[in-house]
C-alpha cells in the first residue's frame, strides 16, 4: 500500500485513493515508531530486570486516558508517551493538545505486566515524539501556549522529542532526539542505574535514539497495531491478510489448493467475532473496538467483498487478482494493468465502489503453471 | 540455503526392507517386480517431510480426482496413485496412474521413489503431495547448497563429474540457458559470474576414467539415477541431499505462532552480498513475491525498508517478511506456517535476490549503549 507496485500514473480516482494512501502511511508510522519504543524497553530494561512493563494499549485514569503508550521502570518511575506528528499553531489545536498533556498530569496507575496488575510510580514524566518536520514549531507554539495559559502546563515534566526516519547512510533507522530548548523538560529517572537514565544519554550527551528496522520487526509483526484508532483501509488490510485466514475451514482451504485461489469462500461473522479474536487472540490486550470493526465491514461492503445478513455479515474472501486502467485509456484491454497487492486492491475496490463501478477481476488459474518442467529437461 | 554444520549423509545406507535382508541394490529389481513391465532407464526419487506416516497422511487427502491403493501392511509396500482429471475446454479428460513406494529416511524424512515417467511425477504425484500440505512438504535447494554438495561428493569420494546438461536462470527472471557437457566447476563459475541460478542438473561422476553413476539433481527436490552404481547413487548421493533437507526442516518446523500469545519464531534469509540497496531493487523483490501462485501480499513499507504480509493459498499459512538490511531477510510466521510454505516463499526470495542462508533469526540482542548514535 505504500507505494503502488504498478507504474505510472495510473489512479482512476486520485483523490479518493490518495486519503486512503495517506492514512494507511501515517499509521503504519505510527505502528513503527511505537514499535520502536517498544523493543528499546524490552531490550534495554525488561531483558536486563531494569524496567517492568512497555504498555502498548494503555488505558488509565478509569480507562479515558488513551496515551500511546507507556513505559513503567519500577515503583519508582514511569513515562507516559505522546505520538503527535505535527502540532498545528492553531489555538484551538494547541488548547487540545495542551488539555491533553494535561489529562496525564494526574496521579495515574501504570500496568505493570501482563496480568493486568498496575502500579502508581512515585514519578512520571511525559514524552512528546513530534516529527522532525514540525518539531521545533510545535515544540515552540506550544511552549508558548503554555506561557500565555500558566495553569496548562502540566506539573511533571513533559520532555519533547523528535523523530524521524533516517536514510542518510548505508542503515536505514529511525532516529529520536531530545529537543535543546531551554524549556524543554528533563526526564527525573535518577532512580534508574546510572548506565541506564535516558536524561543521561537524550539530555546531558545529547546522543539521538536510534532503531534499525531489525530492531523492531520483530515486535512490530506480532503487534500489528498501536493505540490509536487504525484507519479503516489500515484495519481492513490486516483483517484480510491476517485475521480472516484464521476462520477458514479446512474444506475451504482444500478448494483453494485443488483449484483457482481466486474463488470465493464466505465466511460468516459478526464485527464482536472478530473484536473478541482480535482483542483476545491475535493481539491479546489490544484496544481494536466493535465499532471500528463494523466500519471496516462496511468497507469491505462497499467494496463488494462483504454482504451484511441482519446483524451478521459475510465476507466474501478469495485471494485478490484484479486489474485497472491506466489513466486516459479507456477500451484497450492490452493497456490493463494488473494488480497484486492487498491494499492497492481494496483500496481501488472500495473507491471504485463510492462510485458504483465494478473492478475487473482477473480469475487466476486453477492449476499452476507448472514451473521449470522435468518435461522439457530431456 | 540452510546454515549446515557438515554435509554428513543421512540414514539411507539403513533402508532395507523390515524383515529382510533387502538391500539398496535390490531396491531397483523390487520396483522392476512390483511394476511388471519394462524399465524406462531412470529412477526418481522426490525428498519430503512428514512428522506422520505419509500413507495415513495421503489417505486423508483423497478424494474424487485422487485416489491410493495399498495395502499399508509392511513399511516397504506400493503405492498406487490415480488422478482423474476433469476436461476443460482447453483441456480434454485424462487420467494418470502410476507406482511409488514411500521409504522413511530419517525422523520426520521420507523419499518417494518411482520408474513412472514425468508426467505421472509431475501432474499426479508431486500435485498430490502438493496438496496434502501442511501434512507432508517438499523439500527444496538453492543453488549454493547444490553446488556445496556436489563439490564436496566429488572431493570426497575423489570423483570426477562432468555435466551432462544444465538449466539456469538469471536472479530476479529471465530466459533459461542450458549448458551441455561442461566440467562441473566451469558451469558454477559460470553461473556466479553470470548471476545466474541453477535450476536442474545432470551430471555423470567417473572414477579412474570409468563411469560412476549418471545422476539429476533439481532445485526442487527431486533426484534421479539413470545409470550406473545405484548402491551409490542411494548410500551417497541421495544420503547427502536427505542431510540438507533434514538440517532444512529442523530450522522450518515448528514456527508458527500461538493464539493469545505475543511470542515468534522469525527466520533469517542472509545474503553473500547487498542485493536490496534501492528503491528499484525493493519493487523487484515486492514484485517478484507478488507474482507467486496461489498467494498474495500486502504491502506495509517499501522503501528503504520492506515489510509486506505474505498469505499462501495453498494451506493458510502466512507470515511477515521484512528486507531490514541490503543483505538480511527478515521472515515471522504467523498462526498458519507450514514448511512446504515457508520453502515455496524463501525458495522465490532466492529466486528473486541471490544466494543467501535460511537460518533461525537469532540476533545478538542489543544492550543499551548499541541504541544510541
Amino acid at each position: 500500500m505504500v507505494m503502488s507496485i504498478s507504474n505510472g500514473d495510473t489512479d482512476t480516482h486520485p483523490d479518493c485513493l490518495k486519503k486512503l494512501r495517506v492514512e494507511f502511511n501515517n499509521y503504519d508510522q505510527l505502528v513503527d515508531v511505537v514499535s520502536c519504543w517498544h523493543s528499546f524497553f524490552d531490550f534495554s530494561y525488561v531483558r536486563t530486570n531494569a524496567g517492568l512493563y512497555f504498555d502498548r494499549f494503555p488505558s488509565m485514569g478509569d480507562n479515558e486516558l488513551k496515551p500511546d503508550f507507556s513505559m513503567l521502570f519500577d515503583n519508582d518511575y514511569g513515562i507516559v508517551g505522546e505520538i503527535a506528528r505535527s502540532i498545528d499553531s492553531s489555538e484551538d489545536v494547541l488548547a487540545s493538545k495542551a488539555a491533553q498533556l494535561k489529562r496525564y498530569d494526574s496521579d495515574l496507575r501504570f500496568k505493570a505486566d501482563g496480568s493486568g496488575r498496575t502500579v502508581q510510580p512515585k514519578i512520571h514524566d511525559i514524552l512528546l515524539l513530534l516529527h522532525s518536520d514540525y518539531s521545533n514549531k510545535g515544540a515552540i507554539a506550544l511552549n508558548d501556549f503554555w506561557e500565555r495559559n500558566k495553569d496548562m502546563r502540566p506539573r511533571n515534566n513533559v520532555v519533547v522529542m523528535e523523530y524521524n526516519f533516517s536514510t542518510g547512510d548505508a542503515q536505514c533507522k529511525y532516529l529520536f532526539k531530545k529537543l535543546l530548548y531551554e524549556k524543554n523538560g528533563v526526564f527525573r529517572d535518577e532512580t534508574l542505574p546510572v548506565h541506564l537514565q535516558l536524561e543521561r544519554k537524550l539530555g546531558v550527551e545529547a546522543a539521538p535514539l536510534k532503531l534499525a528496522p531489525k530492531h523492531f520487526v520483530s515486535c512490530k509483526a506480532v503487534n500489528i497495531f498501536c493505540n490509536d484508532k487504525p484507519p479503516t483501509i489500515y484495519l481492513a488490510t490486516r483483517l484480510w491478510d491476517r485475521i480472516f485466514p484464521t476462520l477458514l475451514t479446512e474444506e475451504q482451504m482444500r478448494v483453494w489448493r485443488k483449484g483457482s485461489s481466486t474463488k470465493v469462500q464466505r465466511i460468516p461473522t459478526t464485527s464482536r467475532d472478530l473484536e473478541l479474536l482480535l482483542t483476545q487472540q491475535v493481539v491479546p490486550g489490544c484496544t481494536i473496538r466493535k465499532d471500528w470493526i463494523e466500519e471496516a465491514l462496511e468497507f469491505f461492503a462497499t467494496a463488494g467483498r462483504a454482504q451484511r445478513n441482519g446483524s451478521t455479515w459475510e465476507v466474501l474472501y478469495s485471494n485478490l487478482r484484479m486489474k485497472k486502467r491506466k489513466s486516459g485509456v479507456t477500451e484497450d484491454e492490452a493497456s490493463l494493468e494488473k494488480m497484486r497487492e492487498y491494499g492497492d486492491m481494496l483500496a481501488e475496490m472500495y473507491c471504485q465502489g463510492l462510485k458504483g463501478q465494478a473492478p475487473i477481476l482477473e480469475e487466476e488459474p486453477a492449476e499452476d503453471v507448472v514451473q521449470r518442467s522435468l518435461l522439457d529437461f530431456e | 540455503m540452510v546454515n549446515r554444520s557438515s554435509g554428513a549423509g543421512y540414514g539411507l545406507d539403513k533402508l532395507v526392507v523390515p524383515g529382510q535382508d533387502l538391500g539398496l541394490s535390490n531396491l531397483l529389481a523390487l520396483l522392476r517386480d512390483s511394476f511388471s513391465r519394462e524399465y524406462k532407464g531412470k529412477l526418481s526419487a522426490v525428498i519430503f517431510t512428514s512428522e506422520e506416516e505419509p500413507i495415513g497422511v495421503l489417505r486423508g487427502c483423497c478424494d474424487e480426482e485422487y485416489t491410493i491403493e495399498s495395502d499399508g501392511q509392511q513399511e516397504f509396500s506400493p503405492i498406487r496413485l490415480t488422478r482423474k482429471m476433469e476436461g476443460s475446454e482447453s483441456q480434454e479428460a485424462q487420467t494418470l496412474a502410476g507406482t511409488f513406494y514411500v521409504v522413511r529416511i530419517g525422523e520426520g524424512m521420507w523419499v518417494s521413489v518411482t520408474i513412472e515417467p514425468d508426467e505421472f511425477i509431475e501432474k499426479a504425484m508431486i500435485r498430490f503431495f502438493e496438496l496434502c500440505s501442511p501434512g507432508i512438504s517438499r523439500m527444496r535447494y538453492s543453488s549454493s547448497e547444490i553446488r556445496k554438495l556436489l563439490d564436496s561428493f566429488v572431493e570426497t569420494h575423489e570423483l570426477e563429474a562432468k555435466v551432462r546438461k544444465a538449466i539456469t536462470y538469471p536472479y530476479g527472471g529471465g530466459a533459461s540457458i542450458d549448458f551441455d557437457n561442461k566440467p562441473l566447476v566451469q558451469l558454477f563459475d559460470e553461473c556466479t559470474s553470470g548471476r545466474r541460478y541453477l535450476d536442474k542438473i545432470r551430471i555423470e561422476f567417473f572414477r579412474a576414467d570409468k563411469s560412476l553413476c549418471d545422476a539429476f539433481v533439481s532445485r526442487q527436490g527431486i533426484l534421479r539415477f539413470y545409470s550406473g552404481d545405484i548402491d551409490f547413487f542411494f548410500k551417497k548421493l541421495l544420503s547427502l541431499f536427505a542431510g540438507v533437507a533434514r538440517d532444512t526442516k529442523l530450522i522450518l518446523e515448528k514456527r508458527e505462532r500461538r493464539m493469545g500469545e505475543l511470542t515468534a519464531s522469525p527466520l533469517a534469509i542472509q545474503f553473500e552480498e547487498d542485493v536490496l540497496v534501492t528503491a528499484d531493487d525493493n519493487n523487484r523483490f515486492v514484485r517478484s513475491l507478488s507474482s507467486l501462485e496461489k498467494s498474495g501480499i500486502s504491502v506495509y513499507h517499501q522503501n528503504p525498508y520492506v515489510h509486506l504480509s505474505f498469505l499462501d493459498f495453498r494451506d493458510g499459512s502466512s507470515c511477515d517478511v521484512f528486507a531490514v538490511s541490503p543483505r538480511s531477510i527478515c521472515i515471522v510466521p504467523s498462526y498458519r506456517s507450514s514448511i512446504e510454505s515457508l520453502m515455496r516463499l524463501s525458495n522465490r526470495i532466492l529466486e528473486s535476490l541471490g544466494e543467501g542462508q535460511l537460518s533461525d533469526w537469532g540476533e545478538a540482542a542489543p544492550d543499551f549503549g548499541d541504541f544510541f548514535v
